[in-house]
């Protein structure tokens, strides 16, 4: 019962990276490949999940949507987390000056919704290949760094960082030491956190337009696509929302299953 | 209901998990209409359980699976929910433990002590509130009014639990179930409560089920008691008789356990220094309401001068708040002193103000309360004793596992267990991994912060065994700091007692305990009962000996004050009231005997 | 309480100052001449001139931005490239239709998952705090975009109850104005309470474990007592905060849905302007959404110690 949460979203998790995977090494048809004869064909033994406005074979385009999706997504979580997990444990356990700028800086780049900043980044970014990857990191930075700076505050307090000081030892011992292992936790529950965002951060700019150009499938712009033929071909708007939504539960489940086996308090009996 | 039949019983309680494991196994007695009657035993002993199990108000996961509880001759067991809530708060009040936890921050004192007045008697506001307002005033608070009115963020622990203790009695309960009410209050306002507690109760007729696991507050004030282990009782009777004169097993190994006076007495002999403080000072920054108001600071320790001598237990007794902790943490260099200097056997020198010093640390170790908050989660404890001699300059990380494997194995921790995790050890298990780490350095200071107050009576005994084997065998010193006043009374050579941050009277264990004299001394030795052995297997309530202290001539006893003035002159002074046993004092006459004075505290032992 | 209120927007002040030096900034990262960005693809070399004198270019840094802090606070965002337009009225008519969209449905959010999660955790363990669960993860789980897409194939198409995409004002046309809101609010609404549940469900958990409440109980009080006047304000503390937070969010934040119901809300206007590279309406528009953010967080930060005294004292 306790380790639900976590199999479920894992056993989610794996699927769609294996998705992803296929999505990358070789689909059925050639995701891009227009075909005038199959234009709105619905789902049949040959083309699973039909086919969209330019006859482009859905299935393909969701597993090779899939690839972009958890690349752009896994490449952002690793650099937000990167990133902020450095700057947080540094200003958390450092203290002085550096902690007060970092939290005025975080605190500002806070005040703008992540989707807000992402977009005001890519006018910076257009034309460049990882710009929903960037813009992405930078909008989700300043939430790691929350998170880890406070845990590292919390760990500092610690009795066994006091003891660690009182034998001796330097501060850059103790927090490779004591301090970096036991943030660890934490930074999974966040990553898993951010992944699960920049997935749908990526997605709603793909809809808006935003993320990378066409013909590049996205599950994002395939949803938008859809809009104009939503009462004549639901399939195009079902099969993308579909993987999002179930993409999601993967992370979200996955998050809470992480947190149960952190924070015990939470599922006691 | 025929006079002498009991008001409460409990018949054959049965509590158990829904595994089937039984915490409360045949559980039976009776209490007497305002009769105090004790639930003692250690943890696990279920007796907690079994004052939730009368207010059925058990945890998820445990359920009473037999026997029968019966108020006034009525079984509670089968009591529909609705009625029972009449029951609570009603005939049945209780206390709990954590007075910080257990009023609601979010309502104001007032309407939570009007609640369950309001919710079993017809009475309308005004008079509800005028009630409340006059048992305030019982239970001694000051302003009643004004608490009344305001949110519980504010106060005291103590304050607190009398806000309890007036809430619960408004009702006039036939039955107060009291869980561990005085545990979390320090000895003088943990007496205080006891006492308006008593004195109440008499007053209203409410009987007392005081669930505690300190026998010498059970044996001060319960009639009866009854001794658990385990989930079942080991005996009950008379408290005094069943406390001090054990007739089971059970009961007297809880006994022998308990801290005891060695007969030599500690302390007479004069040693050298190995540490001098000098009128340290340490000042916290007060953490600020809003950033408008100006930086204030807390003198945490003011102007604290004292020795540790080589070789012995030098105890720190005094209050939460009194600065032990803090001068414990001067010591280990987590704290430095803003004034005053901190002077090593070995010329080392922390002065007030300065950085410098901060590579002395390795020869002075701590241990700490919580054990298991003191070792890294993610270290073996293998690992973890290991660790400090990688600071003090072993090179080889085989020779230090060695060490450290060597060290475990000393302090009673087996090879099997040298690969554990802090979190798969008992507390008593934590406690020792704690100890060999401070020792395996060869530190010369250890200072131990409340190491044993977090135990079990078996368990401390084994700890405090423990400690004073290390420290004859490696000859050690402890600054040994404890509010436990048995404790510090088995293991102390001298003991210095603090309050408000000063130290007011530091003599050898004899002179403190038999002969105290300062009214602060004199009022926590006072406000904590005792039991003492007084023939095998007979025990005793330790109760003062010296009924009343004179100053020193030409001096009177100086209480330090609360808030003292920022930049006050401090014109109090240690004056040697006995060999080797100094008060806090102030010179009754003006005249230049402080300076004088004050030097003669000073250059005791000095070289 | 004054002086609380003071201290509070005090700390607010450097997080607004630099926020809008970020936004400033980003101007002056593009490469090309600031003044003919904010032009745009215009060849007026009188118009280039004056706003380069507009934006003292020629002095520094600091100089132009406390000059370009004057001009926003007198409500002068500058003229849109591509709507030929005094920024502020575009960013005032666009941000009231955002306001009208996130408010709302904020409120019903509250209104729905406060209970709902409260009775859940009540019932912890159970299955029903199971099927609560489940669904908050589910709604959690699913995209706004998508969500507004399916309420809008429901509602819109196939039942035709309501018009499908476009806006009315309701204080032009109230009634009809309130039919075009509903399925746009009633999307981020369900979006919004599955994130408030799963937190309300979390703090009363963790504020059910404590002893007062067993104490409540002790006094001989009803459940629902115990709840109401006991768990409630105590879980209201977090709660209450964090609606602070989700409201100044989505103030900016609500772009996708704007944009699946085609509304003129703010998030919208801000990605048209992406697009057409208007960037006078994109800085216009961010200073807005950072404002709005800080401001109601301010104003939930203050109001919090009203709805739960205990955070005065923590």
């Amino acid at each position: 019962m306790k380790k639900t949460n976590l199999v479920v979203g894992g056993s989610i998790i794996v699927i769609v990276f294996a998705a992803a995977l296929i999505g990358a090494i070789g689909t059925p048809y050639d995701p891009t490949q227009i075909d005038a004869a199959d234009r709105l064909a619905p789902p049949s033994w040959s083309h699973w999940f039909g086919c969209d406005e330019w006859g482009r074979d859905v299935f393909s385009r969701t597993l090779s949507g899939a690839a972009i999706t958890v690349a752009i997504a896994g490449l952002t979580t690793l650099l937000a987390t990167g990133a902020g997990t450095i700057v947080g444990v540094s200003a958390g356990f450092l203290g002085g000056w550096l902690d007060k700028a970092v939290v005025a800086v975080m605190d500002a780049l806070l005040a703008f919704p992540a989707l807000v900043l992402a977009i005001a980044m890519t006018t910076l970014l257009s034309g460049a290949s990882l710009a929903p990857v960037i813009a992405l990191s930078v909008a989700y930075v300043p939430y790691v760094v929350r998170v880890v700076r406070t845990g590292v505050l919390t760990i500092r307090q610690a009795d066994y960082i006091t003891a660690s000081s009182i034998m001796g030892n330097s501060a850059a011992y103790t927090l490779a030491r004591h301090v970096a292992p036991n943030v660890v936790g934490l930074v999974t529950v966040i990553s898993t956190a951010i992944f699960g965002w920049a997935l749908l951060a990526e997605s709603a700019l793909s809809f808006l337009g935003l993320g990378l150009p066409p013909p590049a499938a996205s599950w994002g712009g395939m949803l938008s696509d859809s809009r104009n033929y939503f009462a004549d071909a639901p399939w195009l708007a079902v099969v993308p929302g579909l993987a999002i939504s179930f993409s999601l539960l993967g992370v979200n489940l996955l998050g809470d299953g992480c947190r149960d086996l952190l924070d015990p308090r939470m599922e006691r009996a | 209901m025929a006079p002498g039949s009991p008001i409460l019983r409990v018949d054959r309680l049965q509590v158990s998990t829904l595994a089937g494991r039984r915490i409360v196994d045949d559980v039976s007695f009776d209490m007497l209409s305002g009769e105090i009657v004790a639930l003692v035993g250690e943890s696990g002993s279920g007796k907690t359980t079994i004052g939730r199990a009368i207010l059925r108000l058990l945890p998820n996961g445990l359920a009473c699976t037999g026997g029968d509880i019966a108020l006034r001759g009525e079984s509670l067991t089968a009591t529909p929910p609705r009625e029972l809530r009449k029951i609570r708060g009603g005939s049945i009040a209780a206390v709990f433990q954590d007075p910080m936890a257990s009023l609601n921050p979010s309502l104001k004192v007032g309407r939570q002590m009007m609640e369950a007045l309001r919710l079993h008697e017809d009475v309308d506001a005004h008079e509800a509130r005028l009630r409340c307002l006059a048992m305030l005033e019982r239970v001694r608070i000051e302003n009643p009014q004004r608490c009344f009115d305001d949110y519980p963020g504010k106060f005291s622990g103590g304050m607190r639990q009398r806000f309890m203790l007036a809430s619960v009695l408004l009702t006039h309960p036939a039955v107060l179930i009291a869980d561990e009410p005085t545990t979390a209050l320090d000895a003088i306002v943990r007496r205080e409560i006891m006492e308006q507690a008593v004195e109440l109760t008499r007053e209203v007729g409410t009987a007392i089920l005081l669930v505690s696991h300190d026998l010498g507050m059970v044996a001060q004030y319960a009639e009866r008691s009854v001794v658990l282990k385990g989930g079942r009782v080991m005996d009950q009777g008379d408290a005094r008789q069943v406390l001090l004169q054990p007739r089971v097993d059970y009961t007297r190994t809880l006994l022998d356990a308990f801290p005891e006076r060695a007969l030599a007495g500690g302390g007479s002999t004069r040693r050298s220094p190995l540490v001098r403080v000098r009128n340290i000072d340490v000042a916290f920054r007060k953490s600020r309401k809003s950033i408008l108001s100006r930086k204030e600071y807390v003198r945490a320790v003011r102007d604290v001068s004292f020795d540790i001598r080589s070789g012995e237990i030098l105890a720190v007794v005094g209050e939460s708040g009194s600065g032990k902790s803090t001068v414990g943490k001067a010591l280990v260099d987590l704290y430095k002193p803003s004034r005053g200097e901190i002077l090593f056997a070995n010329g080392i020198e922390r002065s007030g103000g300065g950085k410098g010093g901060a590579r002395t640390r390795p020869q002075v170790q701590m241990i700490f309360q919580d054990a298991g908050g003191s070792l890294d989660p993610r270290m073996t404890i293998k690992q973890a004793v290991a660790e400090p001699l990688r600071a003090g300059g072993i090179a080889a990380a085989a020779e230090r596992l060695r060490r450290a494997k060597d060290m475990l194995a000393e302090v009673g921790l087996g090879d099997d267990m040298h690969d554990c995790y802090p979190h798969q050890l008992s507390g008593g298990q934590r406690q020792r991994v704690g100890i060999a780490r401070a020792i395996v350095g060869g530190g010369d200071l250890i200072v131990a912060d409340e190491p044993v107050s977090a135990l079990d009576v078996s368990i401390q005994r084994q700890i405090l065994d423990l400690l004073k084997q290390l420290h004859s065998a490696y000859g050690l010193t402890y600054l040994f700091i404890s509010h436990d006043l048995d404790v510090v009374e088995e293991l102390a050579d001298r003991v210095m007692v603090m309050q408000r941050g000063c130290l007011v009277e530091i003599g050898s264990r004899d002179a403190v305990f038999d002969d105290p004299r300062h009214p602060y001394t004199r009022a926590l030795l006072e406000a904590t009962p005792r039991i003492r052995r007084v023939a095998p297997s007979r025990y005793a309530l330790a109760s003062l000996t010296n009924r009343h202290a004179d100053p020193p001539s030409g001096h009177r006893f100086d209480v330090p004050a609360a808030e003292p003035p920022e930049h006050a002159v401090e014109r109090a002074c240690m004056v040697e009231v006995a060999d080797d046993h100094f008060v806090r004092c102030i010179p009754s006459v003006e005249c230049g005997g402080t300076a004088g004075s004050r030097e003669e505290a000073d250059s005791e032992d000095l070289p | 309480m004054m002086k609380y209120a003071a201290s509070r927007m005090l700390l607010a002040l450097p997080t607004i100052l630099i926020s809008l030096f970020m936004i400033f900034f980003m101007i002056r990262l593009i490469p090309g001449d600031p003044a003919q960005i904010i032009l745009g693809d215009v060849d007026d070399a009188g118009a280039l001139q004056r706003i380069r004198a507009e934006l003292g270019l020629d002095k520094p840094l600091i100089v132009q931005f406390l000059l370009w802090l004057r001009a926003i606070s007198g409500g002068d965002f500058g003229r849109s490239i591509a709507l030929d337009s005094p920024v502020g009225d575009l960013l005032f008519s666009s941000f009231s239709v955002t306001a009208l969209l996130v408010i709302p449905a904020v409120a019903i959010a509250g209104l729905l998952s406060v209970p709902a999660g409260m009775f859940s955790a009540w019932r912890q363990n159970t299955h029903t705090d199971a099927a609560v669960v489940t669904a908050a993860t589910a709604f959690l789980s699913i995209p706004s975009f998508w969500l507004g897409l399916i309420v809008m194939l429901v509602f819109g198409v196939k039942l035709d109850l309501l018009p499908v995409v476009g806006y009315v004002s309701p204080f032009d046309d109230f009634g009809e104005g309130i039919r075009y809101l509903i399925m746009p609010v009633m999307t981020l609404a369900l979006v919004e309470t599955g994130v408030f549940v799963r937190l309300v469900r979390s703090s009363t958990i963790e504020v059910k474990g404590l002893e007062y409440i067993t104490h409540a109980r002790a006094k001989g009080l009803p459940e629902l007592l115990v709840a109401r006047r006991h768990a409630f304000p105590n879980v209201m503390g977090p709660t209450w905060t964090m609606m602070g937070l989700a409201l100044g969010g989505l103030l900016g934040g609500a772009v996708v849905i704007e944009t699946v119901f085609s509304l003129p809300g703010l998030g919208r206007l801000m990605v048209e302007a992406v697009f057409a590279r208007d960037y006078p309406v994109i800085q216009g528009c961010m200073v807005v959404i950072v404002m709005s953010y800080v401001f109601m967080n301010l104003v939930f930060e203050l109001t919090a110690p009203i709805i739960c005294p205990a955070v005065r004292y923590s």
